[in-house]
């Protein structure tokens, strides 16, 4: 872990980096359920694609496949290795 | 092998959370331990937790509680001190540590395979979310899904007619015969009434057979996820959801399973916002109607009129649900779009075929009494003479209450160019079900045909050949029944013959539009897309969504059908086509 | 207590409410929470797809289980594997979430099985997991049969983990073993079920029928009338 990291939102990683959760905002309900579906701080997750139209997007997370829109995304904060 | 027992209820099966945590809900599940209404129906600590958690449904259960005053005085202090502590939500430490003790637990009993291969649902859905291909992949497998539920079935089709109109009725007129009824107004109700309303019923098993077998296919393979994750966007941008994708597919079949399918969104606004648009996707019982009169009417270009019917529903419904998001329906709360895009499965053969079996069952039972006691009752109708000199069961059509009834709401749909009391009619049963518009077109005219023969019977004054010439145009009747379905899925041997019937309806509209035919009939195809899809489609919206809904669809659907068609029609006549 | 059950035969389609939920219209199986009671009120009239009210099938006392999952796990076919061709599907009461309910019959024991939505949590945030959670909470089924796939524990067992928090008899179903061994991954099911209190851990593959038998031997001792072995395994190492 010498590499210095960066932290942004999950909308703005690009596809196939591996990024590590370190805080889900939002509203209650959308936070709740980003949660249940297992994107908890410490989670690894990967931009699997985009949709033909730009959103949404398809990650791995607990190797499974979960599309959620940009807009759930961006309450997402992630941190990637630089 | 060893066996244990343990007390479940009272176990501490559960997981630990770490120090202050456990201190708090300790407190509280201490608290609530003291009021017996709530330790009789819930675990303590479980209940405590979801207190914790910010359950709001067992937080109103609890305040509504006089007793339980002091589970929320330590509940308030409790979520205080924990926030004090942590700074973040409590909801989001406790599935933080849930989820911890889970992953500690996978990493206990989980052997991985050292590396990670990348899974063939993943390489699948390179190609199938692809940035270039999924739209086209998409578009591929709807286009075979239309043309497997409309071409590919024909045959199955032709052979439940063949049996309803041959044997079947063969030995309904033989046993109607055995009892002494030949001839009579019973054997007209049966062979008239019920035999064609049955084979109204039966021969769209097929079609929706194949259709739910696609159906099932597409659900089960785990592609439906992909088509709303392909299509999320589109949809979001028409306010709807991802999800609201697949009613709107299943809308192309039947509207009703389409407006149960809108159980899929989460969010009721959407759910009924999605109802409200489902009945534009044309149905599958609608198809009949454009195929008869578009073979009638536009035989060189049948496929591309059907073809933009359908894409005016999907324009309608993309339209309306745009202005109705951004009215009606504008949420205040923002609807997350989170879902699971599952594995790529192979069906099995017994699920696939356990979903299209039932689901054509239901329809089957569905249909059955709605559109039997409807072909009946219009058959009364038919059967009654309110004016001429015809009795019960043998008057002209023309004469009947059916006719009159008919004949009061045409001016109705005058300004549309169909204002005859035969497209009102057909219209009128078609409210009761889109698959009665045609075996009623067929009653309409398979009427006038034996009226005509018992009148030149009764002419010659042979009482044995009226009885014989009644069988005959009964037969003709139900001849009528396959003939339709023949047109419907074999364009061109109906053109190569066009049936009486078609030259009736042809002369029909033309006469209602003077001249204009054409442009009727699209006007009257037009009306059929958009008004209310069907008395089931109703009931369905209405158990769905509540009465208030019900009839804003109704009505909705009648005012946009009624303007569209005015529109095709008389801005047709402006541009001078037709 | 008295239980009084009068189920129609299925008649309708057997899909989780996430997919199309066929052309249901029974305003089924209505379910008396704090009774544990479980009734079939068919029809609301109209067209249904239903049998007519009437057809009742039996069933001994208080044995209700419940089956809980994800989505996507295999639910539905282990629900079809378990009540054959004894289903009822209707509505939740007053919801628009289709129930199905079914009746497993097991060495002379007629188990009504109810198919709860599928969920990925039980936090109340959407119909489906309120009306999972309030089942497994009020109405006390006998136990909770939780179907998890196996190639996908890390996030099917969040849900086991809120279930054994509710403190209610579970049976672990890992369902799709054929999966998770095609893709080299091994579970060992002695350490789960020791790792979550001895809970009956199996590993089955539906859709192959393989592991169902001992499943549904697993089920009925949960349904003995004595109290303390409502929670028998013989799976501990």
């Amino acid at each position: 872990m010498s590499s210095t990291t960066q932290q942004m939102t999950l909308d703005q990683v690009p596809v196939g980096k591996p990024v590590t959760v370190v805080r889900v905002g939002g509203e209650k309900v959308t936070r709740r359920r980003l949660l249940d579906m297992g994107l908890v701080s410490g989670e690894t997750v990967i931009v699997q694609g985009v949709a033909p139209l730009g959103d949404p997007i398809n990650i791995l997370v607990k190797s499974y496949s979960l599309a959620l829109r940009k807009r759930e995304a961006c309450q997402i904060t992630v941190e990637v290795q630089v | 092998m060893s066996t244990t027992h343990m007390s479940v209820p009272t176990s501490p099966s559960s997981i630990r959370y770490d120090h202050a945590l456990e201190a708090e809900i300790t407190r509280l599940s201490t608290a609530i331990t003291q009021v017996s209404e709530l330790r009789s129906m819930y675990r303590p600590r479980w209940l405590a937790i979801q207190l914790l958690e910010g359950d709001e449904q067992l937080l109103a259960e609890v305040q509504s509680l006089p007793a339980a005053e002091a589970v929320l005085r330590t509940l308030d202090a409790s979520s205080a001190h924990l926030r004090e502590l942590f700074g973040e939500d409590v909801d989001v430490l406790l599935t933080d540590q849930r989820y911890s003790f889970v992953n500690s637990l996978a990493r206990d009993v989980l052997t991985h395979p050292a590396e990670r291969r990348r899974t063939l649902s993943e390489k699948i859905d390179r190609v199938v979310t692809n940035r270039v291909l999924s739209i086209p992949i998409f578009l591929a497998l709807m286009w075979i899904v239309f043309k497997v539920t409309t071409d590919v079935v024909s045959p199955f089709v032709d052979w439940i007619d063949g049996v309803i109109t041959g044997p079947f009725t063969n030995w309904v007129v033989a046993l109607v015969g055995v009892v002494g009824l030949s001839g009579t107004w019973f054997e007209s109700l049966l062979v008239d009434g019920v035999i064609a309303g049955v084979g109204g019923v039966l021969v769209f098993v097929p079609v929706l057979m194949s259709l739910y077998l696609a159906l099932a296919i597409l659900e089960d393979s785990g592609y439906m996820a992909r088509a709303a994750f392909v299509m999320d966007r589109l949809m979001h941008t028409l306010g709807l959801h991802g999800k609201s994708f697949l009613p709107m597919i299943v809308g192309f079949g039947c509207t009703v399973p389409a407006i149960y399918a809108t159980r899929t969104l989460d969010n009721e606004k959407d759910r009924i916002l999605t109802g409200l648009l489902v009945p534009f996707m044309s149905c599958s019982a609608r198809l009949p109607v454009y195929i008869l009169l578009a073979a009638i009417f536009f035989p060189e270009h049948a496929g591309l009129v059907i073809f933009g019917l359908y894409l005016l529903g999907i324009v309608t419904a993309v339209l309306l649900g745009f202005l109705l998001k951004h009215t009606l329906f504008k949420s205040q709360t923002h609807v997350p779009f989170i879902m699971e895009l599952p594995p790529y499965r192979v069906p099995t053969l017994k699920a696939i075929w356990k979903q299209m079996w039932e689901r054509t069952a239901s329809f089957v039972q569905k249909a059955w009494t709605v559109i039997m006691v409807a072909s009946v009752v219009l058959w009364f109708l038919m059967a009654i003479p309110l004016r001429g000199s015809g009795t019960f069961a043998n008057t002209e059509l023309d004469n009947s209450a059916f006719a009159m009834v008919s004949r009061s709401i045409a001016p109705v749909f005058a300004p549309l160019g169909f204002g005859n009391w035969e497209a009102t009619g057909s219209l009128v049963t078609g409210f009761v079900a889109k698959e009665v518009i045609i075996s009623t077109t067929a009653q309409i005219y398979a009427m006038d045909a034996a009226a005509v023969e018992t009148e030149a019977a009764t002419f010659a004054g042979e009482l044995a050949a009226i009885a014989t010439s009644f069988v005959d145009a009964t037969v003709e009747t139900l001849k009528a029944i396959p003939l339709i379905i023949g047109i419907n899925l074999f364009p061109e041997e109906a053109e190569a013959e066009p049936s009486s019937l078609m030259i009736a309806m042809r002369d029909n509209f033309a006469a209602s539009s003077g001249g204009h035919g054409a442009l009727a009939a699209l006007a009257f195809m037009v009306f059929v897309l958009l008004y209310t899809p069907c008395m089931v489609a109703t009931a369905a919206a209405r158990h769905e969504f509540g009465n208030k809904w019900m009839w804003v669809s109704i009505v909705g659907q009648l005012v946009l059908a009624w303007v569209a068609a005015l529109v095709v029609f008389q801005g047709g006549l402006l541009l001078g086509l037709g | 207590m008295t239980q009084e059950r009068n189920y129609t035969p299925n008649t309708g389609g057997d899909r989780s409410i996430h997919l199309v939920g066929h052309v249901g219209r029974v305003v089924g199986c209505c379910r008396d929470l704090l009774g544990g009671c479980v009734r079939a009120l068919a029809g609301s009239g109209g067209h249904c797809c239903g049998q007519p009210e009437g057809s009742v099938m039996g069933c001994t006392g208080g044995s209700v289980i419940a089956l809980a999952g994800n989505p996507n796990t295999g639910k539905s076919t282990i629900f079809n594997a378990l009540t054959g061709s004894h289903q009822h599907v209707g509505n939740w009461p007053g919801k628009t979430v289709e129930q199905k309910a079914g009746i497993l019959k097991h060495d002379g024991q007629e188990i009504v099985v109810v198919d709860l939505p599928g969920t990925y949590s039980l936090s109340a945030c959407s119909l489906e997991e309120q009306i999972a959670r309030d089942f497994i909470v009020k109405a006390h089924p006998r136990v909770v049969v939780n179907v998890l796939d196996s190639t996908n524990l890390e996030r099917n067992l969040y849900l086991t983990a809120q279930i054994l928090e509710i403190g209610v008899p579970m049976i672990i179903v890992l369902n799709m073993r054929d999966l998770a061994e095609a893709r080299g991954i091994t579970i060992d099911i002695h350490r789960l079920a020791q790792q979550l209190y001895n809970t009956p851990v199996i590993s089955v593959a539906a859709s192959r029928e393989q592991g169902l038998a001992e499943l549904k031997q697993t089920i009925a001792t949960f349904m003995t009338p004595q109290p303390q072995v409502a929670c028998r395994l013989d799976l501990v190492a």
